[in-house]
């Protein structure tokens, strides 16, 4: 039964992200995506060639803004210049809404550059919460914080992963970008039921979906982004569909970048998925 | 504040791809001197860790930053592993270390005794160069004209991001349409983002040629200092690097100068030109004729390489 999506969003059906070797094509060929989710980060205070690639872009394509330096989790103070900047790319671009990590990425005034775990615990809730809602207050739009592959739990947990997304969503009353992706990985990772995972968590709050390929390294599942989007991986996110009913979902393939036409190909995939879990799209009046 | 502790810890554990015990109990007491903040729950959720798990982090936070500075120094990093690769070698290895693994153990290194403090790609590169300025010399002194090839590239960079100018291209051919007047008076501004260099080694032939053919060379000495300037081609909007004379390097110097208190570098192509003819050396058979025209040859490069534009207002 599909479940009664609180945030209001516009499915946009499957887009691809937004990459830098793909400028070029994306101008002049103006191929058939849907829509570009773009990393406001590789864009700011940047001029030039980069600057001019999202002007063209934006004004022929709907593009979704996705951070990866918001540091969410940090107990470093949130970097308001950031987020001014931030506002002004969505503003810019026309971003229905905005999505980052929950995780922490830089701590002391170092950056990590990668999406370090959090702790499950109720200081790790209300800490994040009461950012988001700054977080909110500042980009004036929906925000949706992303779930995260991790290889280790910074702490003994006090709830599981699943509790854990559900407390912080509805205390912090944002939206959930779920990466279907790394539902996978961190059951495979670390023992527990993705079906049982999705059914616990609030999928009215889902805003956006990520599906992306991954790698094994020892005993692990790496998420990787370098391989197309496996079958598990497919079967998990028609289950999500199920119950979600038609959604924005991003193909994420950026290391081992393929051909501009090959990610629109994986995107495709993921669109007739969707339209035979969801039965096809509805026809809009003119 | 305990989360703030514990966030702390796994950045150190990270960052320094610290090696600890296999036995957990001995890895506990590490951790205790380590951390002596922590809560005695702290300390046993983070001797629970299995190590490999946090090296999967490390891996991934040094393999994120060599590519990046990969893509930063695309000429200078394979040069550094090659220096580097000759120091490890006792002449007699079947299976050298490649670039990666060298790459890797410097940026290990790097993250040691640097501290990258923001999300911006630049500053990496600028915590780069300091660290094989500062803590590398070793480097430094096998290959003649590294730090000037460094920041070589770390100028490119920074022009292909610089934020626009408020400024057009200009158009020399419209130049030489008009008046000579017209042309002496009109406008131009110098970018921020330009930096006209002085460079003892002759890095930028290292750079084009590693660029072209993937091999590198030893930058010989010039006879005297070597001079250069990185535009941004007002077409494709990409680095387009141009080499100076001693007179280009004081003309465009005068413009530099310019700047002051938030000012743009602008001015007159007549003070340019002035600056230009102060400093070039008569040759035997100058005519105002081909000294004028020799000008407006550095003007025709300066312009199509975006070193000057064309102020709005």
């Amino acid at each position: 039964m599909v479940v009664a999506n609180k945030l209001g969003l516009k499915a946009l059906g499957a887009g691809i992200g937004l990459r830098s070797e793909h400028f070029g094509d994306i101008i002049e060929k103006k191929p058939a995506a849907r829509w570009f989710e773009a990393i406001p980060e590789n864009f700011l205070n940047r001029g030039g060639f980069v600057a001019r690639a999202l002007d063209e872009v934006s004004a022929h394509y709907p593009i979704v803004g996705h951070g990866v330096s918001l540091s969410i989790g940090s107990t470093d103070p949130l970097d308001r210049e950031l987020l001014k900047g931030l506002k002004a790319f969505c503003e810019k671009v026309g971003s229905p809404w905005y999505s980052d990590h929950l995780c922490f990425t830089m701590v002391d005034h170092v950056n990590l550059n990668d999406l370090i775990p959090l702790p499950f615990t109720r200081e790790t809730v209300d800490h994040v919460a009461d950012r988001v809602k700054q977080v909110q207050d500042a980009l004036e739009m929906p925000f949706l914080l992303e779930n995260v592959t991790y290889y280790m739990t910074p702490s003994k947990s006090q709830m599981s992963e699943a509790d854990f997304i559900t407390e912080l969503l509805e205390k912090a009353d944002c939206g959930l970008l779920l990466d279907v992706s790394n539902v996978l990985l961190n059951s495979k990772n670390h023992g527990f039921d993705p079906i049982r995972f999705i059914d616990s968590i609030p999928l009215e709050r889902v805003g956006q979906m990520h599906l992306a390929g991954f790698e094994r390294d020892g005993d692990i599942l790496l998420d990787t982004h370098a391989r197309p989007v496996d079958d598990e991986t497919w079967d998990l996110y028609r289950e999500v569909l199920k119950r979600t009913g038609r959604a924005s979902v991003l193909v994420e393939w950026d290391a081992e970048l393929p051909s501009l036409e090959r990610l629109i190909q994986e995107a495709d995939m993921a669109q007739k998925l969707m339209d035979e879990v969801c039965g096809p799209e509805p026809v809009r009046a003119n | 504040m305990p989360l703030s502790g514990v966030l702390s810890a796994i950045r150190e554990l990270i960052i320094h791809d610290v090696e600890l015990p296999e036995d957990r109990d001995a890895r506990r007491r590490e951790l205790a001197q380590r951390f002596d903040g922590l809560s005695d729950a702290e300390l046993d959720d983070l001797a629970d860790l299995p190590p490999e798990r946090i090296r999967v982090y490390t891996n991934l936070v040094f393999a994120g930053e060599r590519q990046m500075l990969r893509w930063l120094f695309a000429t200078s990093l394979p040069i550094i592993a090659q220096i580097i690769r000759a120091q490890q070698s006792d002449g007699d290895e079947v299976d050298p270390p490649d670039d990666s693994d060298i790459l890797f153990d410097l940026v290990k290194e790097m993250n040691a005794k640097k501290r990258w403090g923001s999300v911006s790609i630049r500053e990496l590169g600028k915590v780069f160069a300091d660290f094989v300025r500062e803590d590398r010399s070793d480097l430094v002194a096998a290959w003649a004209g590294l730090l000037e090839l460094i920041e070589l590239e770390r100028i490119e960079a920074a022009v292909y991001y610089a934020l626009d100018a408020d400024a057009d291209a200009l158009d020399p051919a419209a130049l030489a349409a008009g008046s000579v007047d017209a042309l002496l008076s009109a406008s131009v501004l110098l970018p921020d983002y330009v930096e006209p260099r002085k460079c003892k080694f002759d890095v930028l032939a290292a750079h084009e040629h590693r660029q072209e053919t993937g091999e590198t060379i030893e930058p010989l000495p010039t006879g005297g200092p070597a001079f250069v300037a990185c535009g941004r081609d007002p077409e494709s909007l990409m680095p387009v690097w141009v080499e100076l004379s001693q007179a280009e390097f004081d003309a465009l110097s005068v413009l530099k100068k310019a700047k002051r208190g938030g000012r743009p570098a602008r001015g007159r192509i007549e003070d340019l030109a002035s600056a230009y003819l102060s400093a070039r050396a008569p040759k035997p058979g100058d005519t105002e004729e081909s000294v004028f025209l020799e000008f407006f040859e550095c003007l025709n490069t300066w312009c199509v390489s975006g070193v000057l534009l064309a102020p709005r207002g």
